[in-house]
């Protein structure tokens, strides 16, 4: 699915991904875990294409296809999914057409006629359901006025409507109350099957009491430094992060 | 370079003649003192505060002519014709009958004002040059002097439209300035939605267009303008109202393009618990400048006033907003709101905003804001992710900031419209 190499990003002069090497393969759930400053979020930004970050060295492959050449929106049409740690509220920008837009460019992409608006509005109301949101997107703006739980469920809603076949869920569970945890875990875990791969980035291991990761990484200083599988995560909640980076040295 | 503000306008009008040379004694007196002011009033240039950037060299540089009556123009590259409506057609300021309805309600007085002067004298001369200052106003003075026509329209007492008022001006002779003047009387009680839509079609042209309009008491004006012009285009637009008690008055001012457009709307709420609502849309590109100033003045107590104006500037162009608001010692209980927001969407484009109130009466609730900011590109990256590419997710935004104004035009097709304009 994607194969990250020798992975080098810096943002304004400073080196914070210092060569991040990790495979996901189709049907796979990787978790990355690490302390605050690690460099997490800039991985997640780097795979989704934010323009802040200069990648001095490295390659991502994508099913196939160099993901770095690409502008976000063509990531997003060849099937990457960004899950975002802060939702923006955008007033003014419908929440459902934006969708429906959205939906159809990345349809245009791949050569598929446009969702008829029958179809869209059958798979808006199962896909609002899934998450709970059901009611709280008609007429509304994109994330405006929503609670910070809701803004992560409309994410996950926009996964499920736009079907990836990559996500990435960045720090998805920060913030997040135990009944939106469980929300969003049953949206993921609804759409994991053999042909989807997911990369969850969290600072904590509740999460991954609800979505079971194949396998949990440890990103210290810009670096993988270790890597196992579910038990890991547990270790991490137990032990903290310190002894990481001692074993790291 | 000096640039002395003595000169006279007139030099840029020489081939011109006044208005109606055989008219009425009210409108020979308006004529000759707006002769008057033409040779006396100076041209404004940049240390004069309500023109300080908005340089007037675009139309004092040329040498303009009249234009001819009879020309033909594409009447089908105007939008907005599938709109029911009672049409006027203007081209190049001359009056166009066959164009224009013929059928029209009883309460509705519509007519050119060429006609109107005389088949409805007693209302045109209790109006007509009683609003707009010929005396003091540079473009009013040219306008008073050299209109070749523009439209009447009375509103009978009680008397609701049906349909809007279209009046279509299009603009088509290189060379020419055109002054068009037209009267707006809504009487008591009275409701109508007039459409002013302009399309400049050579260039360069120039055109000066000034509405006087009585809103009397309880009656409602709704006032929509289009702008549309070309690289060579320069348009003046102004109204002056005057509103009566419980009298309603809204104006969307919806500018799409032209090298130079600047709309003076002077509202005075002269009637007690009268409303006006001034809301602009901007959206220049290239080396286009737009220039709105609107006057709001509370002359007694207990009126409101609204106003929100958004543009988005592009390229290298320019925008002004200025918008004052006088609250008179008498207009106590006043509510003003004004709001002005800008998306300055390059490094060499620019936009002066400035808000200014007055106020001389101590029980008011008066606000302003001005903001002017760029794209949020934490927005433009959410929405690219979801697989909307940089344009299609620019446009988006763009939308949604200025929907706020459009939606304010009332006739969906409007707004469907506009939107087809501003999509690039």
């Amino acid at each position: 699915m994607i194969d990250i190499k020798n992975l080098h990003a810096s943002v304004e002069g400073n080196e914070i991904l210092k060569g991040i090497n990790l495979k996901i393969n189709a049907g796979e759930v990787h978790a990355i875990m690490g302390p605050n400053g690690s460099g997490k979020s800039t991985l997640a930004s780097v795979l989704a294409g934010r323009e802040d970050y200069e990648i001095s060295e490295g390659s991502v492959d994508f099913l196939g296809k160099n993901l770095l050449e690409m502008d976000p929106d063509v990531r997003a049409k060849e099937g990457l999914f960004l899950a975002f740690q802060y939702p923006v509220e955008i007033p003014g920008v419908s929440n459902v057409n934006f969708l429906k837009l959205a939906l159809n460019e990345i349809r245009a992409y791949k050569g598929q006629e446009p969702l008829s608006a029958k179809e869209f509005l059958g798979r808006l109301k199962e896909k609002s359901a899934l998450v709970e949101l059901d009611g709280r997107l008609k007429d509304r703006s994109v994330n405006e006025g929503f609670s910070g739980g809701e803004k992560k469920r409309n994410d996950i809603f926009q996964m499920a409507m736009l079907s990836p076949r990559f996500a990435i869920m960045d720090e998805t569970d920060s913030g997040l109350d135990i009944d939106a945890l469980r929300i969003v875990a049953n949206g993921v875990n609804s759409m994991r099957n053999k042909d989807r791969a997911f990369l969850i980035i969290t600072h904590y291991q509740r999460l991954l009491d609800h979505i079971t990761p194949d396998y949990v990484h440890v990103l210290s200083e810009g670096r993988i430094v270790k890597t196992g599988g579910p038990e890991l995560a547990l270790e991490l909640e137990e032990k903290g992060y310190d002894w990481i980076k001692e074993a790291a040295l | 370079m000096m640039v002395t503000e003595s000169a006279s306008i007139l030099s840029s009008f020489e081939a011109f003649h006044s208005l109606y040379p055989d008219g009425s004694a009210h409108i020979s007196a308006l004529s000759k003192e707006a002769l008057e002011a033409l040779e006396r009033l100076p041209i404004p240039g940049r240390k004069t505060e309500a023109w300080k950037y908005t340089p007037l060299s675009v139309i004092t540089s040329k040498q303009w002519k009249p234009a001819v009556t009879g020309a033909r123009a594409d009447m089908a590259a105007m939008g907005l014709l599938d709109i029911p409506s009672y049409k006027m057609v203007l081209i190049d300021g001359h009056f166009r009958p066959e164009l224009s309805s013929q059928d029209l309600p009883a309460g509705l007085l519509l007519m050119p004002i060429s006609e109107g002067k005389d088949k409805e004298k007693a209302f045109f001369e209790t109006h007509f040059g009683k609003k707009a200052d010929h005396k003091n106003e540079l473009f009013v003075a040219l306008n008073t002097r050299y209109a070749s026509n523009g439209i009447y329209l009375r509103v009978k007492k009680n008397e609701k439209l049906e349909k809007p008022v279209h009046v279509i001006h299009l603009y088509t002779q290189a060379g020419t300035a055109v002054m068009t003047r037209n009267l707006i009387i809504m009487e008591e009680g009275s409701q109508a939605h007039v459409m002013h839509s302009f399309s400049h079609s050579a260039e360069p042209i120039h055109s000066n267009v000034i509405t006087e309009i009585d809103v009397a008491d309880n009656a409602h004006l709704r006032l929509d303008k289009f702008q549309s012009g070309n690289a060579g285009s320069s348009h003046y637009s102004s109204e002056e109202v005057f509103q009566g008690r419980d009298a309603v008055y809204k104006e969307n001012t919806i500018t799409l393009s032209g090298a130079w457009t600047r709309n003076d709307p002077h509202v005075r709420l002269k009637g007690i618990n009268s409303i006006c609502y001034l809301n602009g849309s901007y959206f220049p590109h290239e080396k286009e400048l737009v220039d709105n100033h609107s006057i709001i003045d509370h002359l007694v107590p207990q009126c409101e006033s609204h106003e929100l104006y958004k543009g988005v500037v592009y390229d290298q162009s320019k925008a002004v907003f200025n918008g004052k608001v006088f609250v008179r010692p008498d207009a106590q209980k006043t509510n003003a709101y004004q709001q002005n927001a800008n998306i300055v969407m390059s490094d060499k484009a620019s936009m002066n905003s400035k808000p200014e109130l007055e106020i001389y009466a101590d029980d008011v609730k008066c606000s302003h804001g001005s903001t002017t900011g760029q794209l949020d590109k934490d927005a433009l990256f959410y929405l690219k992710c979801r697989g909307l590419n940089h344009d299609l997710a620019k446009q988006m935004l763009v939308h949604a900031f200025v929907g706020e104004v459009i939606d304010r035009l009332e006739i969906p097709a409007l707004r469907e419209y506009v939107w087809s304009q501003i999509t690039e």
